[in-house]
């Protein structure tokens, strides 16, 4: 079993994990980490941008009141790897995804 | 690199009078480098004084600890140096020289994070590392001392790391050669880009975007092994997107599940020679505590000659492929905003500033990876620096790549 943090939908995390494994099989049998979290909209920020790019807060500001409360997922796959001349390196697999499974984003550790 | 004699940004647009504020603590540079390398420290900077004036450029050095040189600004010195008492201190300066209306001013941090702490703000995401080292704090507004309030400085800051060592002399090069600046002119008109074979298309959407002509060097095949001087030669820009460890000198170059070291500190020694821009998106990529020169890249490169280094001082993330995300956006947003002139200590904040709205267009928010990212890149260097606009990109660079 995963250390889940908040539950995702066992479904679809197994999808998640599937398609993971698929893409990245050295993280075949790693036990993800999966955390829950409420994401406010980013008013304030969306101000302190403005202030530094008065282009970018300007076509920012237009999206205020579209930015929204979202839940999403993310499950953190992490391994260490060897490299050559006995170093050893953390790689770690991160995928945001949503209540329905769509993967929002994958990113992978530098 | 030369300076700016306008700022490239539009929160400077319109200023008249610009400082730079050097902050060390002159007890603990003494106490790593003895009396005599602490009168070169400042003999250096009697000279960096010279070469920001003829850039503009007015330069103010504050020891922290010191009676004397804070009373020189009405203020108290501040006895225990942390992150925290720093930036206040910091912030009590910055109230004392922005008196007077259109006064922009930069941070210059003067030594490691053992003279000048970085702050450890919470890590956002739960991955290994414990916390977040930054220096976004001494950017921000006063109070503002948290994760949350300190995602996007508005005040440009660089280090120049000390390099841990017995010898005072990565220090006082970095402000000579930083002195020197103002006078060089850019000789070079490319720029380098090595990236892990995994991260390969990312990376050449960096190097497209940013109209970079000539080869994107690849790990694996290429190891440390294969790296020449020709690479380095001539080049204002340096891009490296590689793995990076906290427990490892070299960066790494990975194709599939193998792993190989793509760049060790001894080739930067070896070949770096002139005064270029670096970022790298790898993993501690600007670890510096307890590093010397011979086991840390980033203290390689500027030993050896360029002038400012932006990297990550913990675990870092991006794209496997397009959309850019993360430290690719980082690093697509510094560079282009560095050929557009602007200065690096700006075209950090910038950067920050673009990376959150996309991700904000994007997504409608910042996940918990994006708010590690604002918080993890720092800058290496004088932030008043910058290359001149026109010496990138040019169809002569094709042929010098």
């Amino acid at each position: 079993m995963p250390k889940t943090l908040d539950v995702a939908p066992a479904k679809v995390l197994k999808e998640i994990k599937k398609k993971i494994v698929t893409r990245f099989p050295e993280m075949k049998g790693v036990r993800p980490t999966v955390v829950k979290r409420r994401l406010p909209p980013d008013a304030d920020l969306i101000h302190v941008i403005g202030k530094i790019d008065g282009k970018l807060g300007k076509s920012l500001a237009r999206m205020k009141g579209t930015t929204r409360r979202r839940e999403i997922y993310c499950a953190s796959f992490e391994k260490k790897m060897k490299a050559s001349r006995g170093a050893v390196l953390r790689k770690i697999v991160r995928v945001t995804f949503d209540r329905e499974g769509h993967i929002l984003k994958l990113v992978s550790s530098k | 690199m030369s300076s700016s004699s306008s700022s490239g940004g539009s929160a400077r647009r319109g200023t008249r009078r610009r400082l730079l504020l050097a902050v060390s603590s002159r007890e603990k540079l003494r106490r790593r480098f003895n009396q005599r390398g602490l009168d070169r420290i400042e003999e250096a900077l009697e000279g960096y004084k010279e070469g920001l004036a003829r850039r503009r450029f007015t330069l103010r050095v504050a020891f922290l600890d010191d009676a004397s040189s804070m009373s020189a600004f009405g203020l108290k010195p501040t006895r225990r140096i942390t992150d925290v008492s720093a930036k206040s201190a910091i912030d009590r300066l910055i109230g004392k020289l922005a008196k007077s209306p259109g006064t922009s001013i930069s941070v210059l941090l003067l030594g490691g994070g053992e003279v000048i702490p970085y702050f450890r703000l919470s890590n956002p995401t739960r991955d290994s590392d414990a916390s977040v080292p930054t220096d976004n704090p001494y950017g921000c507004k006063p109070g503002a001392v948290t994760a949350e309030k300190c995602l996007l400085p508005e005040r440009p800051v660089g280090r120049m790391p000390d390099g841990n060592g017995s010898s005072v002399k990565l220090l006082v090069t970095q402000i000579e050669n930083a002195a020197k600046a103002s006078t060089l002119l850019p000789g070079a008109k490319t720029a380098l880009g090595y990236t892990a074979a995994v991260w390969k298309k990312a990376s050449q959407q960096v190097w497209s975007e940013l109209g970079w002509k000539g080869t994107l060097r690849v790990s694996l095949p290429l190891s440390y092994v294969d790296v020449k001087a020709s690479w380095f030669k001539r080049k204002d820009c340096l891009y490296f997107n590689l793995h990076g460890s906290d427990r490892e000198p070299h960066w790494f170059g990975q194709k599939g599940v193998s792993f190989t070291t793509a760049l060790s500190p001894a080739n930067v020694r070896r070949f770096n020679r002139r005064e270029s821009v670096v970022l790298t998106e790898a993993c501690y990529g600007a670890i510096e505590m307890r590093r010397k020169k011979e086991t840390s890249i980033a203290l390689s490169f500027l030993s050896s000659g360029s002038l400012c280094m932006v990297g990550s001082t913990c675990v870092a993330y991006g794209a496997l492929v397009p959309p850019l995300s993360e430290a690719d956006l980082i690093a697509l947003h510094f560079f282009g905003n560095v050929k557009k002139g602007m200065p690096v200590g700006e075209a950090l904040l910038n950067a920050r500033a673009q990376l959150a709205a996309s991700a904000i267009s994007r997504q409608g928010y910042l996940d918990d990876d994006d708010r590690k990212t604002l918080l993890q890149f720092v800058l290496f260097g004088d932030p008043t620096l910058r290359i001149q606009p026109h010496s990138l990109g040019s169809d002569k660079d094709a042929k010098d790549a």
